[in-house]
C-alpha cells in the first residue's frame, strides 16, 4: 500500500509535497482513534501506574513502589481466587466449546427444524448475564427451587444446598455458564463448517474414507484456526466474568466461588483500595 | 476465517441430497438420535425462560409455595406492577437511551474511521489500524479501575455522557474492523464513477458506500446494542443513583437491598430481556451474521 503511493507521487520539492499531503483520511480517523486513545489505550497504562500508588478515594496518594504487589501476591486469598479462577475458566471453556462442537456438527447435518433449532438454542446468549444467574439463582434456591423440587418430590431425595456447597457451587457456576455460552460456540463453529465445501466430502468418500475418517482428514484440520479463535475468545471471557458469582454465588461458600476478577471487582469498589485492584489486573 | 466475510444472506439450507427409493425412507436410528439431542438441547434452552415466566405470573403465596405448582392459578399481573412501582421503567428508558444513542455514535465513529482504512492509501494506516484495534486484545476488567478514575476527574460518573463515552470506545474496534472488512468487499467500480463525476470522498461514503453497507451496519447496530444493553460491570460502577441505573443495574440492587421477592424479581428479568429477544427473533439472520463476523475478528 505504501510502496505504490511512494511511487506514484512525483518526485517534488519539500515545499510541494507538503501541500499534497492528504489531510482527509487522518481527520475521518481521528474521532475514533482519539477516543479509543484516550478511554482505551491511556486507562491501560493508567493501570499501571495506580498500581504503584497508595490510592484513597480516587486520589494517588504517594508512591509506594512494589507495595501493592507485594500485599497482593503475600494475600493467601489471592492465590486461592487464582485457583478459582483457572478451574472455572478451565472448565469452562472445555466444556462449552466441546459442547458447542458437537452441536455445530450435529445442527450441520442435513435435517429439518435446524433454523428454528439454532434460534431456540441462541435465547441464553441474548440474555444478558444478571437475567441468567437471577433466573438460574431462583431454580437452584434450596428451598423453593424448581431443581430441588424435582429431586424431592419425583425422586424422594433430600434437598440439596447447591449454593452451599462448596464444590457443587462451582459446578453450579460452569454448568449455567456452559447453558450460556455452549449455543455461541456452536453458531461459530456451524459458521465455520459451513464453509468448508462439499466436495471435500464427496472426494474423500470416493477414496473410501469413512465418516469418522473424514471427521479426522478434513473436517478437523480446516475447523482448526475457528477451534483457536474461539477458545481464546473463551478464556478471554470466562476470565473476566464477574456478574456470574456476583449474582450467583456471592464468590462463597465463604471464598470458594471467589476468582480473581470478583476479587478485584469487591477490593476496587467495596473495599475502595483501588491500587490493590490495579495490581490484581 | 482470517478475512471477516459477512455472510449476511447465507442460506442456512443446503439442498438435502434427494434419497432414490420413490417411498419416503423412515426415520433411521442416527437421524433420530439427533432430533432426540435438538430437543433436549431446545428444551432445556427454554425451560427457565419458561419457568421464570411462571413464577413471575404468580401470587406470591403460590411462588414461596413448595412443592412449587407449575401453572399459576391464579393469574396475577402483580408482579409486573411492583416491579415497575420499584423504578423498572426508569431503568429500562436509561438502558434504551444509552444503548441506542451508543449505536448511532459507533456507527458514525465507526464508518468514518473503516472507510478509509479500507480504501484510502496513507502513511500510517497500518499503525492507525493497528491502535484502533490493540483494545480488542486487552482483557475488559483491566481497564476497569483506571477508567473509573478518569471519569471520577472528568466528573462524569453517574452521568449519561459518561457510560455512553465507554460503551462507545469499547464498541469501537470490533465496528470498525467488520465495517472495514465489508467496505473492502464492495465492488470499487461505483466509487471510481461518482469519483470521475466529482463527488467528493464522503459524498461517496454517505451516499454510496453506506446506503451499499445496510447489512453490515445492521449487524454492527444490533452487536453493539445487545452488548450495550447486556452490559453490568460497567454501569454497575458507572451509575451510583437510583436515577442513572440501567436495568441490569437495577436487577442487582433490587435484588440485594429489598431482599430477594422471586415473583417480582422474575418480571423484572423477564421485561428486560424482552426487547433484546424481540431484537434477536425479528432480526435473527443479520444477529448471526454480526456474531460470526464479530468474533471472527482475530
Amino acid at each position: 500500500m505504501h510502496q505504490s503511493t511512494v511511487a506514484v507521487r512525483p518526485v517534488s520539492t519539500a515545499q510541494t509535497r507538503r501541500r499534497r499531503i492528504d489531510l482527509l483520511p487522518y481527520v475521518m480517523i481521528a474521532p475514533a482513534l482519539l477516543a479509543i486513545g484516550l478511554f482505551s489505550l491511556l486507562p491501560t497504562f493508567y493501570g499501571m501506574v495506580i498500581s504503584v500508588y497508595r490510592v484513597e478515594f480516587v486520589q494517588l496518594l504517594r508512591f509506594v513502589g512494589a507495595a501493592n504487589y507485594v500485599d497482593v501476591l503475600a494475600d493467601p486469598k489471592f492465590w486461592n481466587s487464582v485457583r478459582i479462577s483457572f478451574t472455572f475458566t478451565a472448565l469452562s471453556m472445555l466444556l462449552s466449546v466441546s459442547l458447542g462442537f458437537g452441536l455445530a456438527l450435529l445442527a450441520n447435518q442435513s435435517v429439518r427444524f435446524r433454523s428454528a433449532f439454532r434460534t431456540i438454542a441462541l435465547l441464553p446468549w441474548v440474555t444478558s448475564y444478571v437475567v441468567t444467574y437471577l433466573i438460574f439463582r431462583w431454580i437452584l434456591n434450596a428451598d423453593l427451587g424448581l431443581l430441588n423440587a424435582f429431586f424431592v418430590e419425583t425422586l424422594g431425595w433430600s434437598r440439596i444446598q447447591w449454593l452451599g456447597n462448596p464444590i457443587l457451587a462451582m459446578a453450579s457456576l460452569i454448568v449455567v455458564n456452559v447453558w450460556r455460552d455452549a449455543p455461541y460456540a456452536m453458531v461459530l463453529l456451524l459458521a465455520g463448517l459451513q464453509g468448508i465445501p462439499q466436495e471435500l466430502y464427496e472426494a474423500a468418500s470416493i477414496d473410501g474414507a469413512t465418516r469418522w475418517r473424514s471427521f479426522l482428514s478434513v473436517t478437523l484440520p480446516l475447523m482448526k484456526s475457528a477451534l483457536l479463535v474461539l477458545i481464546v475468545l473463551t478464556t478471554i471471557q470466562d476470565f473476566n466474568v464477574v456478574v456470574a458469582m456476583l449474582v450467583l454465588t456471592g464468590g462463597g461458600p465463604g471464598t470458594a466461588t471467589e476468582t480473581m476478577s470478583l476479587r478485584m471487582y469487591y477490593e476496587a469498589f467495596t473495599n475502595a483500595r483501588m491500587g490493590t485492584a490495579a495490581a490484581i489486573a | 476465517m482470517s478475512t471477516t466475510s459477512l455472510r449476511v444472506e447465507r442460506p442456512i439450507e443446503r439442498p438435502t441430497p434427494v434419497p432414490r427409493r420413490a417411498t419416503r425412507p423412515r426415520l433411521s436410528p442416527g437421524q433420530a438420535a439427533i432430533y432426540a439431542v435438538m430437543l433436549l438441547v431446545a428444551i432445556s434452552s427454554l425451560l427457565p425462560f419458561v419457568w421464570a415466566f411462571l413464577t413471575s405470573l404468580k401470587v406470591e403465596r403460590h411462588v414461596y409455595a413448595f412443592p412449587p405448582q407449575i401453572l399459576p392459578n391464579p393469574v396475577t399481573g402483580y408482579n409486573y406492577l411492583q416491579a415497575i412501582n420499584h423504578g423498572l421503567l426508569l431503568a429500562l428508558f436509561n438502558s434504551l437511551f444509552v444503548s441506542l444513542i451508543t449505536v448511532v455514535l459507533v456507527l458514525a465513529a465507526g464508518s468514518l474511521a473503516a472507510y478509509p482504512l479500507a480504501r484510502m492509501t496513507f502513511r500510517g494506516s497500518q499503525l492507525a489500524l493497528f491502535l484502533i484495534l490493540i483494545p480488542m486484545m486487552i482483557p475488559g476488567l483491566v481497564n476497569l479501575v483506571p477508567t473509573y478514575i478518569i471519569m471520577a476527574k472528568l466528573g462524569l460518573l453517574d452521568t449519561y455522557q459518561g457510560l455512553i463515552l465507554i460503551y462507545w470506545v469499547h464498541s469501537l474496534p470490533i465496528a470498525i474492523w467488520v465495517l472495514r472488512g465489508f467496505f473492502q468487499q464492495l465492488p470499487k467500480e461505483l466509487e471510481d464513477a461518482a469519483s470521475v463525476d466529482g463527488a467528493s470522498r464522503l459524498r461517496i461514503l454517505w451516499s454510496i458506500v453506506v446506503p451499499l453497507s445496510q447489512p453490515a451496519m445492521a449487524a454492527v447496530a444490533l452487536l453493539v446494542f445487545l452488548n450495550s444493553w447486556n452490559e453490568f460491570v460497567i454501569a454497575s460502577i458507572m451509575t451510583s443513583s437510583v436515577l442513572m441505573r440501567t436495568a441490569q443495574v437495577f436487577l442487582y440492587t433490587t435484588m440485594t437491598d429489598v431482599g430477594v421477592n422471586w415473583g417480582e424479581m422474575m418480571a423484572s428479568g423477564l421485561a428486560t430481556n424482552l426487547p433484546v429477544l424481540a431484537l434477536f427473533l425479528l432480526l435473527q439472520r443479520r444477529f448471526v451474521a454480526g456474531l460470526t463476523a464479530g468474533a471472527l475478528k482475530a
